[in-house]
């Protein structure tokens, strides 16, 4: 990142902190945990990914296995069960780690092992490769590339690239902070997706930014957006810099900001899901067209959930709520 | 009298027990380690190559950052920064964990590429400590050095770089 860059986004911290307007969001039940037999309650359940077909697939985390569900919520199947050998998924954690690609393979990055999976629409398991560091997303693009955001303390690229049958292609992705310790690594998570035309969108967990790269990797756009004001307090805005997090990469600090997913529609419009319910919308280009909050289904604070929207040209999102199992979907955002 | 030598009898014999145990599952460890073998990419399966000096092999039958076997490794690069003269670094990852694939991502992404290969580890699986062991052999191929179990990875890359620095070597 150029000097002038960095200096621009240490300027910028303290400008987009700012009130998110409500907006009204209807919410459609797709998938109650609450109502189903005990075998396929979701429990804890961390990702989602919605296929062209509709079918909709969950990293079911409590229960280490994916669930798959047809587009009315009705269960089809369940695949890489703990004790399954070989294709066994053990857990998720706080991250993003299933997607589909075209042809409805499914992907899973296992950040215990670590490795990603690959199981086909019938969860039938086609192969599985190890990775050297932990993973916070996966996403795919239409050559079956496989994009993963690194967790790493290792002062290296944001994203690893590999190809299906595993082989490691390429890396890139300059990290906000390239000092060692606990603090600058929160800060250099990032969540990642792919749209239609293989460019890949990137933002970061705990910093208002998303850059868009070309399909090569890239750098072709970088937009900021607002952190909604209730979620830093006033004594901790000083505090909330990449400068302080540079000079201070060991802080105890907790970033108050959390970007939990990023979904990119068919028609190419992104959504971000922030925590205290905030929904950042943006256009293809990278750049923030809206960003609002909404009431939660069952209106909780700090609920972890996942929005994502379909791959169809139709901007269905779907919205999962970890805590309760329950899937919903949204009206137009 | 007889009572005191009864006693002596039985200290010695279990020291001497004790320390025959000792070496004896280092023999073990020794004969283990002789059945090892590195896979080549011609398909070929060769023991452990021996440097002029120690060579320091560390078997891996997992890798996980932030987990022993991850914190191995960086030991081992805190290790190899040391330019530990006339020493040479294996790194082993089980080939019933790790396809030849995995590896050679491994060295496209992780510094100490020139030291990663694949093998069969499973004649040391008893020995592993947290899925990994690290050991040091001579130029004959000796043993002269194992991992022990609690043993921090500060303290043993103490020790590791005292036995590499000191006289003889």
């Amino acid at each position: 990142m150029s000097t002038i860059l960095s200096i621009a986004l240490l300027t910028l911290a303290l400008q987009v902190i700012a009130a998110i307007p409500d907006a009204q969001i209807r919410f459609r039940p797709v998938y109650l945990s609450s109502q189903q037999e005990t075998r396929l309650k979701l429990s804890g359940p961390a990702a989602m990914a919605v296929a062209r077909s509709g079918n909709i697939y969950v990293f079911d985390d409590g229960n280490s296995r994916v669930v798959k569900l047809d587009s009315s919520g009705k269960f089809i199947a369940e695949f890489g069960q703990r004790d399954s050998g070989p294709e066994a998924i053990e857990r998720a954690g706080l991250n993003d780690s299933i997607a589909v690609d075209e042809n409805e393979n499914v992907y899973i990055s296992d950040p215990a092992t670590p490795k990603v999976l690959i199981f086909n629409s019938s969860g039938a398991f086609q192969r599985s490769f190890r990775v050297p560091f932990a993973m916070t997303s996966i996403t795919v693009n239409s050559k079956r590339e496989i994009f993963l955001t690194a967790d790493t303390p290792r002062s290296t690229e944001l994203i690893y690239v590999f190809s299906e049958a595993g082989k490691f292609l390429r890396r890139f992705g300059e990290r906000l902070i390239n000092s060692p310790g606990g603090l600058a690594r929160n800060i250099n998570i990032a969540v990642a997706a792919c749209d239609a035309n293989d460019n890949l969108f990137v933002a970061f967990r705990s910093w208002p930014l998303i850059r868009k790269y070309s399909p090569e990797g890239k750098l072709i756009s970088e937009n900021q957006f607002t952190i909604p004001a209730e979620l830093i307090r006033e004594a901790q805005r000083k505090y909330y810099s990449l400068e302080f997090f540079a000079k201070n990469p060991d802080s105890s600090f907790i970033p108050p900001l959390i970007t939990h997913s990023i979904s990119i529609s068919g028609g190419g419009t992104g959504y971000l899901l922030l925590n205290a319910h905030s929904v950042v919308v943006f256009a293809p280009t990278g750049r923030v067209t809206k960003q609002f909050r909404f009431r939660a289904p069952r209106d909780r604070d700090n609920v972890f959930i996942r929005l994502v929207a379909t791959a169809k040209g139709k901007a269905s999102t779907y919205l999962l709520d970890t805590r309760s199992g329950e899937i919903y979907e949204a009206s137009a955002l | 009298m007889p009572g005191k030598f009864t006693l002596l009898l039985a200290a010695t014999l279990f020291a001497v027990g004790c320390h025959l145990s000792a070496a004896s599952k280092s023999s073990e460890l020794a004969k283990s380690l002789s059945r090892v073998t590195i896979n080549q990419s011609t398909g070929n399966k060769i023991p452990i190559p021996l440097g002029h000096g120690y060579t320091i092999v560390n078997v891996f039958d997992d890798f996980s950052p932030g987990c022993p076997t991850g914190n191995r490794f960086e030991t081992i690069e805190r290790f190899n920064a040391l330019q530990p003269a006339g020493s040479t670094v294996l790194l082993i990852f089980s080939d019933k964990n790790f396809s030849a694939q995995d590896v050679e991502n491994f060295k496209a992404i992780l510094p100490l590429a020139e030291s990663m290969v694949q093998g069969d580890i499973e004649a040391l699986r008893p020995y592993l400590i947290d899925k990994k062991l690290l050991v040091v052999l001579d130029s004959n191929g000796r043993l002269v050095w194992q991992e022990k179990t609690s043993v921090s990875e500060q303290q043993l890359l103490g020790e590791l770089s005292s036995l590499i620095n000191s006289p003889g070597n």
